[in-house]
């Protein structure tokens, strides 16, 4: 990542359709060679953002800037900017080699070097052998790889990458996500991508932008995003988190739960009503009289790696993710170290999530199953 | 549970199977023995012969006299103006088709409706309003004298009556377009305008090739009724054209029914033929499939 | 997305090309001549008329029986047959069926056309019925080529459709039947409707395969235009064909009606929820489509109910004529039909229902009547074919008992050598063919031969008849020759003379004509000299068409008679008798202009009065001579040999 050189700069952006606000004032830099990868539910806007990035949209107000030049009214297909859809939309009347060949045949490039260069990208996505195919014919990963081919062929210097691996089984994407990683680092090319899934995010960005509601929550790093989410959103939709309500007394003390502990947080207003987030794995199952807080286990379910355990302390529900076992309904004492607590400013998510009073597994899949279906 | 099934697939397919036998299959088998037996049924080949053999005299251009087979110069005269009026029929409907299918799906549905209003009214009563516009004194010529840009002549001409065929075929030119069109992914449009194709080029390599199917079956509708037709030449072509539709109609008139046969299937095995080598074709250009 | 202005442009000036000949037919239905190129004066009277004339409303009521039925039945059909044929499984039979299917829309309907009847025609014979054609026939051969659309139609939604559908509901304790009907039909309806519509409009609009496969006793509205060729088509045609357009205008604004209605109400449950960007219920086009059909259906039903008539029939009379060859009411005239309807249930006490229906030629009525897939009790031929019907027994001679009005029937129309004892025929009308100028554009001294018809002065000016026996007559009775010889050398003499007039010629003309002189937009034509005073009423200012006969020229009668096979042979005589009475008789004589051998006619002052006098000095000129000159240059029968040769010859014309 070359943090000298802004690529792309989305500046004041906004976007509504029928009087519904899509985008709400979006401030993005992205630097060159960096994987930026936009996340969030479905509707949150990411997508909208990145097809005014590819030249589908056209912002209501605001700019967009490719190496600091304006754009906005550039049409697609004189930007230097590819994209892999959502569903890959290759072509159904041309083959594997036509698909991959198919801008550079618009570009009138000589014939060799259209052969020399698809044979190329093909053996980069690992699909050399498969020139004559019909794209109808392959399977789904096949189908992605030749979608990644078309769009690297010509060189773009931004690939932009809408929930490519959103069609995918779960072992396959895994396998993926390593491979896209790699494609990245070896051309060298920026990728912007976009996805719901959190996981894939965190374990493939150099940058996530989390959005939600058509507006930017947090832009940083997977660590930052993940140690030092910036509101409740960001807290719950990245990692499970337990978030309470907490009073900051002073730098470095937090009451929540009842209890006053020492954090490492500081820079707030004397009693000011903050949230506090302690993430799952972070919180220690000890006898109930070394216990900071006590609580009575309500369920125990086997993770294979660790159990998850929910303890109810005055009515909040936590989550408890520990390899020791715990057994159902036994009083338990709950110790957190400082480092473990994180301290975020009021928002207006405050008190929409962190609490696992009505959790199951079966929700979560739903939802995940739902926003595969979105945009 | 198979078996089942299979029941009730035979029972939907059973009428429609002996529908198909009796009306579709049986017919054209009368044709066949019509066109090869005379009036007391004997067999002969003496009408396929007639066909390809029948001569006449015409004086050509410069007054020379010249023998030519009369039903090749029907049968060719009629292919040529059934396939310019496709031709011309493709070049009008496949823009309007495209223009529709990018437009609002609202404007569709009444654009649409409205290219098929004409198709409810009797084609015989349009074919003859078309007289009165073209005719030497009529709205057409008098519209461009009263703007001083002379007179056409046209009633009488091949091009009035690639006019006629035009104005009656081009609905079934548009709509199967439409209906392919309608239907292409927006995101093939988008993925070609992102690899560096501008509208045109999108057009030609992505949106044409897509389409083919529709181009192919609005084709067939137009060729097929274009060169069989025998009233749009009566009446457009100031009864000059003797097309092969005319031909049939004459000798079924005429009261030979064994020679109307014998055309009838030396048309039907020519546009079998012709047919089979286009799907093959096009098959092949659109391997894979939409 | 919004439609950029060259695209607008290109959509107005294809809606321009479609509509235009809409919009000639709806300006000139207002028109008060019969004329479709010269606008006299506004009047709504063909409309009127429209509303008098139970034979067009009965043919547009058999036309919506016949769409709605064939389109109804075809539909079922064609979607059990797309079930069907979407879930076989061997590839063979899938390639068998689909072929199959698609030999009716690969094949010009003309061919299916004459395949039908072909068939049709030989399975009758097989049996020795006397009809082999009928509404049946028709509706069998409308069904045949409405199926494929169906099929066409269905077969996509099926395959569309997510196979395990009709399992989940069988799977929740669904028959198949009833998993059809319940999960497979909703999925499939919009192909259904699709196709119901396709097969009604294509049925609606069908007229080559409906010419061939038309029987007695059921035509349609396309036929009936067709067979107005001879003489011209009445506008009350182009008022039907207005009130259609309008109609359906109509029912489309009023299904749009209820989209909007539609359309807002999704609004407001998008922004109520705005996650359902863009998305439509699928309902909306079922809906519409439902409409659609809906109103057609009601429509039809509710014009069944109008035109159907309540009373019992117990006798039908089948009368085969010319097109637009009859007194039928139009214009404060008499209708014919109905006068002897309503006079033989007085007379008789019971009804009596005719089946008028029409032909456009000579050719046509024999081609069906030899077919035998027709049978009529009542035709009006022409001299030459009374006398090949005669000759080869096509005829049942008359009982003149029963034709006591016979006595008025001039002697100089008896004896004629087409029935020359008198068993067959009652003649109905007579004529002679002379020649039709604009005294505009031709010169007094060009005039009064059949030179004129060659002249170059008028080169593309000049109308020809645009059949056979007629164009070639011409060209013989100029050379001096005998029209009827079977000597080639007469025929080819007379070609070569057709070829050397063909690039004088404008058009080869039967009704066009009328257009074409009334306008101006040609000069000279020969036709039957009734036509000519048609043409008067209705001609542009800047035209004076003038008349006069050639000589020689041609003689011909139209005469009654009965064909072999009829049904009510004494009801046909009785018919026979009353349309040579009085007012019937006159009433015909003024509504065709051509001349009428019945004394009763051209004796009834009122008609004389009404033709005035120069009308009557040419039409009757040559009534006292008359059988001299019509023996000998009257049309005869030609041997079949010398009529091939002739067609050989005229199609030789026409390529040329």
């Amino acid at each position: 990542m070359d943090k000298n050189k802004k690529i792309i700069e989305l500046k004041n952006i906004s976007k509504s359709y029928d009087g519904v606000t899509v985008l709400d004032n979006i401030q993005l830099h992205i630097y060159d060679n960096e994987f930026l990868t936009l996340l969030g539910p479905s509707g949150c806007g990411k997508t909208t953002t990145l097809r005014m990035i590819g030249g589908f949209e056209t912002p209501d107000t605001g700019d967009v800037l490719f190496l600091g030049e304006r754009i906005n009214d550039l049409p697609a297909h004189k930007r230097n900017v590819n994209t892999v859809f959502q569903r890959y939309a290759l072509f159904p009347h041309l083959n594997v080699f036509d698909n991959v060949a198919f801008p550079l045949k618009e570009k009138k490039v000589p014939r060799e070097e259209i052969e020399q260069k698809v044979t190329e990208m093909l053996q980069l996505v690992k699909l050399s052998g498969f020139e004559k195919r019909s794209v109808t014919n392959l399977s789904g990963g096949q189908q992605q790889r030749v979608a990644i081919a078309r769009a690297l062929v010509s060189r773009p210097q931004v690939l932009l990458l809408d929930e490519p691996l959103g069609a995918l089984d779960l072992k396959l994407r895994k396998d993926r996500q390593q491979e896209l990683k790699s494609i990245q680092k070896a051309t060298g090319i920026t990728f912007i991508f976009v996805t719901h899934d959190q996981e894939e995010a965190l374990s493939m960005s150099d940058t996530i932008v989390v959005m939600s509601d058509g507006r930017i929550q947090q832009i940083g790093t997977p660590t930052d995003i993940y140690n030092e989410p910036k509101n409740a959103f960001v807290a719950d939709f990245i990692g499970e988190s337990n978030i309470v309500d907490g009073i900051m007394r002073e730098d470095f003390k937090v009451t929540f739960s009842g209890h006053t502990f020492e954090c490492v947080d500081k820079g707030f207003e004397k009693n000011e009503p903050v949230d506090v987030v302690v993430r799952p794995e972070d919180v220690d199952i000890v006898p109930l009289e070394k216990g900071m807080l006590q609580g009575l286990i309500t369920s125990v379910t086997f993770m294979g790696v660790h159990y998850e355990i929910i303890v109810d302390i005055n009515g909040f529900k936590w989550m408890i993710q520990t390899t020791d076992y715990a057994a159902e309904g036994e009083k338990v004492g709950i110790y957190i170290e400082p480092d473990a607590i994180h301290i975020m400013k009021k928002s207006e998510y405050s008190g929409m999530f962190g609490d696992y009073s009505s959790y199951s597994m079966e929700m979560d899949e739903l939802s995940v199953v739902e926003s595969e279906d979105e945009e | 549970m198979k078996g089942h099934r299979n029941s009730v697939t035979r029972m939907a397919l059973a009428p429609y199977s002996v529908w198909a036998l009796l009306f579709i299959l049986v017919p054209l088998v009368f044709v066949a023995y019509y066109a090869f037996t005379d009036n007391n049924m004997h067999f002969t080949l003496d009408n396929i012969i007639k066909f390809f053999t029948a001569k006449s005299t015409v004086t050509g251009d410069n007054g020379e006299t010249l023998q030519v087979r009369t039903y090749m110069v029907i049968f060719w005269r009629s292919v040529k103006l059934a396939v310019i009026s496709t031709i011309v029929c493709l070049l009008m409907g496949y823009p309007i088709a495209y223009i529709i299918a990018r437009a609002r799906p609202k404007v569709q549905k009444t654009i649409i409706t409205l290219i098929m209003i004409p198709m409810w009214m009797n084609f015989l009563i349009r074919t003859y309003a078309w007289m009165t516009i073209l005719q030497d004194t009529g709205l057409l010529n008098n519209f461009l004298a009263n703007l001083h840009l002379g007179r056409m002549h046209i009633i009488g001409t091949e091009s009035a009556v690639v006019i006629g065929m035009v104005y009656d075929y081009l609905p079934y030119m548009i709509l199967p377009i439409y209906s392919i069109m309608a239907k292409l992914d927006t995101r093939l449009l988008e993925a070609a305008h992102d690899l560096g194709c501008n509208n045109l080029s999108t057009l030609r390599r992505v949106v044409f090739p897509l389409s083919l199917p529709g181009v192919v079956s609005g084709v067939t509708m137009v060729l097929i009724p274009s060169i069989s037709t025998f009233y749009i030449s009566q009446k457009l072509g100031n009864g000059k054209f003797f097309l092969i539709g005319d031909a049939i109609e004459g000798q079924y008139v005429a009261n030979n029914l064994h020679f109307a046969a014998a055309i009838a299937f030396i048309l039907m095995v020519i546009l079998l033929i012709a047919m089979a080598l286009m799907k093959r074709y096009t098959d092949s250009r659109v391997a894979g499939g939409v | 997305m919004k439609m950029k202005p060259a695209a607008k442009v290109y959509t107005a000036l294809i809606f321009l090309f479609l509509f235009a000949p809409i919009a000639i037919l709806l300006v000139f239905s207002f028109n008060e001549t019969k004329s479709l190129s010269v606008f006299s004066e506004f009047s709504v009277k063909w409309y009127r008329e429209l509303f008098k004339d139970e034979e067009t409303l009965r043919a547009l009521q058999n036309t919506l029986v016949l769409a709605v039925t064939a389109s109804i039945i075809s539909t079922a059909m064609g979607t059990a047959a797309a079930v069907g044929i979407h879930r076989l499984r061997r590839k063979y039979l899938r390639t068998a069926y689909d072929t199959v299917t698609n030999i009716p829309m690969m094949n010009p309907d003309i061919i299916t056309g004459i395949s039908l009847m072909l068939m049709f025609v030989f399975v009758g014979r097989l049996f020795g019925l006397s009809t082999s054609l009928s509404f049946w026939t028709m509706l069998i051969a409308h069904i045949t080529f409405c199926l494929p659309y169906v099929i066409l139609q269905v077969l996509p939604k099926l395959q569309q459709m997510d196979p395990s559908l009709p399992e989940a509901a069988m799977d929740l304790g669904c028959t198949p039947v009833r998993a059809f009907f319940r999960v497979e039909v909703p999925e499939i309806l919009p192909g259904i409707i699709t196709g119901l519509m396709m097969a009604f409009t294509l049925s609606l609009d069908d007229f080559v395969i409906s010419y061939f496969t038309q029987g007695n006793g059921f035509q349609t509205l396309p036929i009936r235009i067709y067979n107005m060729t001879k003489k011209t088509v009445t506008p009350k045609m182009y008022a039907l064909a207005t009130i259609i357009f309008f109609a359906i205008l109509a029912l489309l604004l009023l299904t749009n009606l209820v989209d909007e209605d539609d359309s807002r109400r999704m609004k407001e449950a998008r922004t109520a929820k705005r996650a359902a960007k863009g998305k439509k219920p699928r309902g909306d086009s079922n809906k519409r489509g439902m409409a659609i059909v809906g109103a057609i259906l009601g429509i039809t039903i509710i014009l069944i109910a109008a035109i159907g008539i309540t009373r019992p029939k117990p006798v039908e009379l089948n009368v085969y004529n010319w097109g637009e060859y009859i007194s039928d009411g139009s214009e404060d005239t008499l209708d014919t039909i109905k006068a002897f309807e309503d006079w033989y249930l007085e007379e008789y006490g019971y009804p009596v229902k005719v089946n008028y229906e029409t032909y456009a030629s000579n050719e046509d009525m024999y081609a069906k009547l030899k077919s035998g897939a027709v049978s009529y009790d009542l035709v009006i031929p022409s001299d030459y074919m009374i006398a090949r019907m005669a000759a080869e027994d096509m005829l049942v001679p008359l009982n003149y008992a029963n034709i006591p009005n016979y006595q008025y029937i001039s002697e100089s129309f008896r004896g004629l050598y087409y029935d020359p004892d008198d068993t067959y025929t009652v003649p109905y009308t007579y004529g002679v063919v002379g020649v039709i100028y604009d005294a505009n554009q031709v010169d007094e001294e060009d005039i009064g031969t059949w030179d004129l018809l060659w002249n170059e002065k008028y080169a593309g000016n000049i109308l020809q008849f645009n059949n056979s026996r007629d164009a070639f007559a011409t060209a013989i009775y100029r050379a001096g020759n005998d029209v009827n010889s079977s000597d080639h050398a007469v025929w080819d003499d007379a070609l070569q003379m057709l070829a050397e007039q063909h690039p004088l010629v404008k058009s080869y003309v039967m009704d066009e004509i009328y257009n074409m002189m009334e306008s101006g937009e040609a000069a000279i034509a020969s036709y039957y000299a009734g036509d000519y005073f048609t043409m008067i009423d209705a001609q542009s200012d800047a035209v004076d068409l003038q008349f006069y006969y050639p000589e020689p020229t041609n003689f011909f009668v139209d005469a009654m008679c009965i064909p072999k096979g009829c049904q009510h042979q004494e009801l046909a005589e009785i018919f026979i008798n009353f349309m040579l009475s009085e007012e019937p008789a006159v009433a015909n004589a003024e509504y065709i202009y051509y001349a009428s051998p019945n004394s009763l006619v051209y004796e009834n002052e009122d008609y004389i009065e009404e033709m005035g006098e120069e009308t009557m000095e040419i039409l009757y000129r040559f009534t006292d001579e008359f059988s001299d000159m019509f023996n000998q240059y009257a049309y005869r029968n030609l041997d079949q040999e010398t009529l091939d040769y002739v067609n050989t010859l005229w199609e030789t014309l026409k390529i040329s």
